[in-house]
């Protein structure tokens, strides 16, 4: 083939060096273009090839992977969240894909009464309900979406504010576009991942006492980190910050972790939301029905929004 | 099918979230396909230029999009200027000069400082002056030194000026360093224009591992590495002193592999192509002190620095102090060139002020003893690791908080923990230590063993290094650091 080539790109002109330079090129054109031509074939096709249990993967990153992954209960939420701004929850889903969840002392959700779907839905309050918080409200939005779905209540808006800390929420005017624009009868707040090692805790309860101003009489939780360490007091700031009845620690729960051993995986959320929701239902200022969905992975409602606070501090 | 059609639409557009890069496999395709073309044109033809240049300005057009008139109008502008500076003689060519510089500089200072400024001046005077959101057009930072330094040796008349749109428009586009280096000078690379095109076997083999060690270095290392430093500086404070410790050496590592892959990739293409670029990077990381470091890292901008700021200014031949005083100045603007922002200008400083203890307090020897120059190599390593921290934190703020943290929050036996949780980190962190720190002599003969491989084996190592690329990335592909400058 390349002596044909060669005869047809040397008609007209007889030098030796340029035809072995142009023999040259066209073989760099072929050894880069033959297996990238390859892969982008297989990008097209719908055929999806697999090394034992691990999908060759494709070029494009969302193009779907029939061979089955370890992963069990992932896909489901990496098919809605999937830009590179949301990497973070997909780094952690990812994660779990090869870490299996180890055994806790947590009551696992299905041996806990659950909601009929054909309750009646007069039977309780319907909240309008607003998740915000740092990275782990990222994990918390489906399974939440799911107590909201199961109990008639209207999930409004999830705003994940990534690598954020209280400071972000009490100093910025977020919290207060954000009440003004979804007017939520229920604010669920999670923070305090990022804040395990600090120890300015005077700064950090003025800006707590500012976030807890800004809810004014709208009833929340405020939701304590999931320790992944022993912090250096947030808890205590958070704790002494929140009205009585609208704070609950996490810092002791056993749940499984994912990959990076900080954020719960995903089934470490699914029994934090338990948890969560076991309290509002039960211990809480303002009770209402939030009890274990029967069915799970219902459609995500309202929006979601992400911020980078290292990008973006908001003050 | 439906697919393919619109991907193929897609193609020709330039798209914000997708910008083109070396390592993106539309483009590898794309490049395959314009050297079968290219191959087509003899040497000299002005037609081959032509069709270079093409290529070139669709590549940044796919990278910076409507930017690209801004760059077509620099390049003719400077065109013109440069024939009318050779044509002036006196003060009149020494004014136009001025000129031509303070307009190739305010493209950069505009769309680079001028935000930078405003803040400052509104904190520092309590004025209110309104921010723009301005978008950084790709490679402007090497594409202004680039044409500076043409018009310089133009008034210096160390090169005539380009007869030749087509010469001037092709040693300014031409693709592989168009948008992020090496900062290629006119008089050393216009003159291949006349070269008769050499490309032989060993020149291939030699591009297409040049190509392949990029794309790894860059992919599977770079990046890996980079999602860990992401992660630590995101949140700083949430971390402990050594996971700090260890993100300042992925860091390190991370922004090594990251350009000097992407310097890879690009003298890799430019020798398909027919044109030498000079190495710039070469072990840098092995320097013994803070000024070999400077030789060996991010060498085409070292160059530019010395012979267009510090030699200028005055250089060695003013007295001591005056040297040290230069030396200062010049790391300032490389700190300055790097980035708006006062963690960048500290970055330039502080390497300034290392450089001056150096040449203040340690004399040149002939020949150093091993152990010393082991040592040497250790505390530069650090002391280059400690100041990236200011280069990858958010803020000046967080870079110091981050050193803090190393300093007084650091517990030997959390390694242990890190293992465990974070195996991938440690293996990554030992393999790239492995490759920059090993031997010369290993390296060549591993280099020299995989060119001696044949030929038709390379298509199944590049499908093997793209696939493996595929399976180890996320979602996500993070551009090349120095697309930022």
């Amino acid at each position: 083939m390349w002596s044909s080539i060669s005869f047809i790109l040397s008609r007209g002109n007889n030098s030796l060096s340029l035809n072995s330079s142009r023999r040259a090129i066209l073989q760099a054109a072929a050894i880069i273009g033959f297996p990238v031509f390859i892969l982008f074939g297989y990008n097209y096709s719908t055929l999806t090839l697999g090394v034992v249990d691990y999908p060759i993967k494709k070029i494009d990153p969302n193009a779907p992977l029939t061979v089955q992954a370890p992963s069990k209960n992932s896909s489901q939420h990496t098919a809605s969240i999937s830009t590179s701004e949301k990497k973070e929850i997909i780094a952690d889903l990812l994660n779990n894909r090869y870490k299996t969840p180890s055994d806790t002392s947590q009551k696992p959700a299905n041996t806990r009464p659950r909601m009929p779907l054909s309750a009646e839905k007069d039977q309780h309050i319907s909240q309008r309900i607003l998740l915000l918080g740092d990275s782990e409200t990222g994990g918390l939005i489906y399974p939440l979406n799911d107590y909201c779905v199961a109990n008639g209540h209207k999930l409004e808006a999830v705003y994940t504010w990534f690598s954020a800390s209280i400071l972000n929420f009490g100093y910025s005017n977020r919290v207060d576009e954000l009440l003004e624009t979804y007017k939520p009868t229920f604010v669920i707040f999670v923070v305090g991942l990022n804040e395990m090692y600090v120890t300015d805790l005077d700064r950090r309860a003025e800006a707590a006492a500012l976030f807890r101003d800004k809810l004014g009489d709208i009833p929340y939780l405020w939701v304590g980190p999931a320790n992944f360490t022993t912090d250096q007091g947030i808890n205590k700031v958070f704790e002494q910050s929140a009205d009585p009845g609208c704070f609950v620690f996490s810092k002791d729960l056993e749940i499984p972790r994912g990959g990076d051993h900080r954020h719960p995986n995903t089934e470490g959320y699914k029994m934090w939301m338990d948890y969560i929701a076991s309290y509002i239902q039960s211990n809480h200022a303002y009770p209402f029905n939030f009890l274990p969905p029967e069915r799970t992975n219902f459609k995500l409602q309202g929006r979601v929004i992400l911020a980078n606070a290292a990008k973006d501090k908001g003050y | 099918m439906n697919q393919l059609l619109q991907d193929f639409h897609y193609f020709f557009y330039y798209s914000l979230k997708q910008p083109w890069f070396f390592t993106e496999y539309g483009f590898l395709l794309a490049l395959a396909l314009f050297l079968v073309g290219y191959a087509f044109f003899t040497p000299k033809s002005q037609w081959k230029l032509g069709y270079l240049i093409a290529f070139s300005l669709f590549f940044y057009y796919k990278s910076s999009g409507p930017f690209l008139l801004l760059f077509v109008g620099v390049i003719m502008c400077d065109y013109l200027l440069a024939r009318w500076i050779h044509s002036l003689e006196g003060p009149k060519r020494k004014a136009l000069l001025f000129f031509s510089i303070a307009y190739g500089l305010s493209f950069l200072l505009y769309f680079k400082y001028s935000n930078f400024v405003i803040t400052n001046v509104n904190e520092l005077f309590e004025t209110r002056f309104t921010t723009k959101t301005l978008f950084l057009p790709i490679g402007i930072s090497f594409y202004t030194f680039q044409s500076l330094s043409y018009l310089i040796d133009v008034y210096r008349k160390e090169i005539e000026p380009s007869k030749n749109l087509l010469e001037y428009g092709f040693y300014m586009t031409f693709f592989p360093h168009l948008v992020a280096g090496p900062i290629v000078r006119a008089k050393d690379f216009l003159p291949q224009i006349k070269n008769p095109l050499i490309f032989d076997q060993p020149l291939l083999k030699e591009s297409l591992l040049r190509i392949t060690t990029g794309l790894v270095k860059k992919l599977l290392i770079a990046d890996f590495l980079g999602k860990y430093v992401d992660l630590i500086h995101d949140a700083p404070s949430g971390f402990s002193g050594l996971e700090h410790a260890l993100a300042m050496y992925a860091y390190s590592f991370q922004i090594y592999f990251d350009f000097s892959g992407y310097s890879d990739i690009a003298i890799g293409i430019a020798l398909i192509l027919g044109y030498r670029m000079k190495e710039n990077f070469f072990n840098p990381y092995t320097a013994e002190n803070i000024t070999v470091f400077w030789r060996k890292w991010h060498i085409s901008l070292s160059l530019w620095l010395r012979d267009y700021i510090y030699i200028p200014l005055g250089g060695n031949r003013k007295g001591t102090v005056n040297m040290y005083l230069f030396l200062f100045l010049t790391m300032l603007i490389g700190g300055i060139w790097h980035g708006a922002d006062w963690k960048f200008i500290f970055w330039g400083c502080a390497h300034g002020v290392l450089l001056i203890l150096h040449k203040l307090f340690v004399k040149p020897r002939e020949k150093a003893a091993k152990w010393s120059t082991v040592l040497g190599i250790i505390l530069t390593f650090h002391a280059v690791g400690f100041l990236w921290i200011f280069f990858r934190a958010t803020s000046f703020e967080t870079a110091f908080e981050s050193i803090q943290f190393i300093f007084t929050k650091t517990n030997p036996l959390d390694l242990v923990g890190f293992c465990y949780t974070r195996p991938e980190v440690i293996s990554l962190l030992v393999i790239a230590s492995g490759i920059v720190f090993a031997p010369w002599k290993m390296k060549q003969n591993l280099i020299n063993r995989v060119l001696s491989l044949p030929l038709y084996l390379w298509p199944v190592i590049l499908l093997v290094a793209l696939q493996l690329i595929l399976q180890f990335r996320d979602n996500s592909i993070e551009p090349f650091i120095y697309f930022q400058f």
